[in-house]
């Protein structure tokens, strides 16, 4: 009955709404790539490079005469591998630091503070790209770059909250009954944050899009002939007066998907924790 | 007949407060100075103002947190020296409920569960900790259609009673209560302290009360202590300490409580005036000297010491030495 309501209420607002069926989109064109792309997104005939969108080819061809079209189909799935790959490995981190910090305090939390606050202090995309460097280009590379240029986000919310519940009677029961460290941590506090944190990770999942693509961009992640999206704006950006679609294409199902993940996660964030507004 | 439980003396827990860059370290004396023994199969009440130490000392027998000084033997064992086994088993014997129904208990965990849990911890089957899950329910007079419920479906008194439930599955030996009927409506208050009370003639049970509520303490307690500003200013028998207080705070404390009789309003001379003050910023004196009409220079200059009065029944307040003399 809870879930009937929960959901009831999922479809009552409207910006979750419409951003949950943006992403199912998305799954479902990732999933069914090769049927919906009409041709092979590494093989192009050279003769036919930077074709403007026809029947043939709906959203043109780019430089090497690939179908810019099934290019983007099939870039779909690279986003939003990253995207949700990468929110859950910041997410890893970040919670349990969070926790480790709140719960044992002391010289333990003011280290992970620190830390958080030093990596916190810069641009991510900054630190992203210092450990792009350090780990090697490549997609993954930037998925894991991005995740621990990231995770403070979650480490300072999560670690307020433990400290909060640390105090709360329920935990100092457990504690009066002899429940050993890690239970108290992993049975009374984080399934008390846990919703909050999915919250959290569907707000920071356009970011995250947002720099993995920005990396892609710098050439730093995804190499070629990868159909990734930051890549393909990247290479069609010197070309954008002769051949804007090569460009354009790619750029569109960029913001949609983060319009989608946008909506969603606000949306998300209203329905069940209003109090992380303006984080 | 008198074998100790609970053991205690001299005990202190300062708090640290504004301790930053600018100012001054300050002490905030929660604790100070408490004797307290509570022997096998008593009922012992808690009484006094909000923020006079009160749950602080059930949270140092707990071992939720530490004395700054001297230590608390339970059942003759000092738990910052005991070994592993010593502590389970501590933490086996001693029981708590604590004053707030509404945080009692784990928001994301099924009644049936939160009750399951500490006989989990300390390795009865699940089979078994369900039965006696529902045995215990059966006792706190609730429904056994609630196992399944998440506490936020149900009221403040049933979370209460399954706090309640829940600290007695064990068959703790101690068990500490912290304001356990405050959240309770009367009929159910009855109810849940007959239900301590039974408890404690079939088990032998003991019981430390933390309450605001003197007729809860007249009611099941043996013994009272009454604190005040991280002191015991007196204790003794219910009886003695109910109708022959001897401290002016008890008198005080007692004048407080409704009086039925509407044409007895307002004319009872003892009623207290003024705040607890701050337990930060003590006079050197007695604590309680701001606030006494009796008070003299004596009770600003120095500390009064625990009188006998009567077998049983001691007082720190200088006024009844002086009456002796």
């Amino acid at each position: 009955m809870k879930k009937k309501s929960f959901f009831r209420r999922l479809v009552k607002n409207k910006s979750c709404f419409i951003g949950f069926i943006m992403i199912v989109l998305l799954i479902v064109v990732a999933l069914l790539d090769s049927v919906i792309a009409t041709y092979d997104y590494n093989k192009g005939n050279v003769t036919d490079r930077y074709k403007a969108p026809s029947a043939e080819h709906l959203f043109g061809t780019d430089e090497m005469g690939r179908d810019v079209f099934s290019r983007t189909v099939y870039g779909t799935k690279l986003a939003l591998r990253s995207a949700l790959l990468g929110a859950a490995i910041e997410m890893a981190i970040g919670v349990s630091l969070g926790l480790i910090a709140g719960f044992f305090g002391k010289w333990i939390d003011t280290t992970i503070t620190f830390v958080a606050d030093m990596i916190w202090s810069l641009p991510t995309i900054v630190i992203a790209m210092a450990f792009v460097m350090l780990l090697g280009k490549s997609l993954d590379n930037v998925i894991i770059a991005c995740a621990l240029a990231g995770w403070p986000r979650y480490t300072r919310i999560v670690r307020a909250k433990t400290m909060g519940l640390k105090d709360q009677p329920f935990v100092e029961t457990g504690i009066a009954f002899g429940e050993s460290k890690a239970a108290l941590m992993f049975k009374y506090i984080f399934p008390n944050i846990l919703p909050s944190m999915l919250v959290m990770a569907s707000i920071s999942m356009p970011g995250f899009i947002g720099s993995t693509t920005t990396l892609s961009f710098l050439g730093m992640g995804a190499q070629p002939p990868s159909p990734d999206w930051g890549l393909a704006i990247s290479r069609g950006a010197s070309v954008i007066y002769r051949a804007p679609w090569v460009t354009i294409f790619p750029c569109l199902a960029l913001i949609y998907t983060i319009i989608a993940f946008s909506l969603f996660g606000e949306g998300l964030r209203d329905l069940i924790d209003p109090r992380l507004q303006g984080n | 007949m008198s074998t100790p439980v609970i053991e205690m003396h001299g005990l202190k827990k300062y708090f640290k407060s504004g301790n930053s860059l600018f100012r001054t370290k300050q002490w905030v004396h929660a604790v100070d100075d408490v004797d307290m023994v509570i022997n096998k199969g008593e009922i012992v009440g808690l009484v006094g103002e909000s923020g006079s130490g009160k749950t602080t000392l059930a949270r140092l027998i707990l071992n939720l947190t530490q004395p700054t000084e001297s230590e608390i033997l339970v059942d003759g064992v000092n738990p910052r020296k005991a070994t592993r086994a010593q502590m389970r088993q501590l933490r086996k014997d001693i029981a708590v409920v604590f004053q707030d129904p509404g945080g009692n208990l784990n928001p994301r965990q099924t009644v049936g569960n939160s009750i399951m849990r500490p006989m989990i911890i300390h390795g009865v089957n699940k089979k078994e900790g369900y039965e006696r899950a529902l045995k215990a329910l059966e006792m706190v007079k609730l429904d056994k259609s609630y196992m399944d419920n998440y506490p936020a479906q149900l009221s403040g008194g049933q979370q209460q009673r399954i706090a309640i439930a829940r600290a007695l599955v064990l068959d703790p030996k101690i068990m500490i209560l912290d304001e356990p009927t405050s959240a309770l409506d009367i009929s159910v208050q009855a109810q849940v302290l007959n239900l301590l009370l039974d408890l404690q003639e079939e088990m032998g049970l003991t019981y430390m009360i933390i309450t605001h509520d003197l007729n809860i303490v007249n009611y099941v307690c043996d013994r009272v202590f009454v604190m005040y500003l991280g002191k015991i200013v007196e204790y003794g028998s219910t009886e003695d300490v109910l109708h022959r207080p001897s401290h002016p705070y008890t008198k005080g404390l007692m004048a407080a409580s409704p009086i039925l009789d509407p044409t007895q309003r307002d004319k009872n001379p003892e009623r207290l005036s003024g705040d607890p003050g701050s337990l930060v910023h003590l006079a050197p004196g007695c604590r309680f000297a701001p606030r006494c009409k009796y008070a003299s220079d004596k009770c600003r200059a120095d500390q009064p010491q625990m009188v006998e009065i009567e077998p049983g029944h001691c007082a720190a307040c200088f006024l009844d030495v002086d009456a002796e003399k």
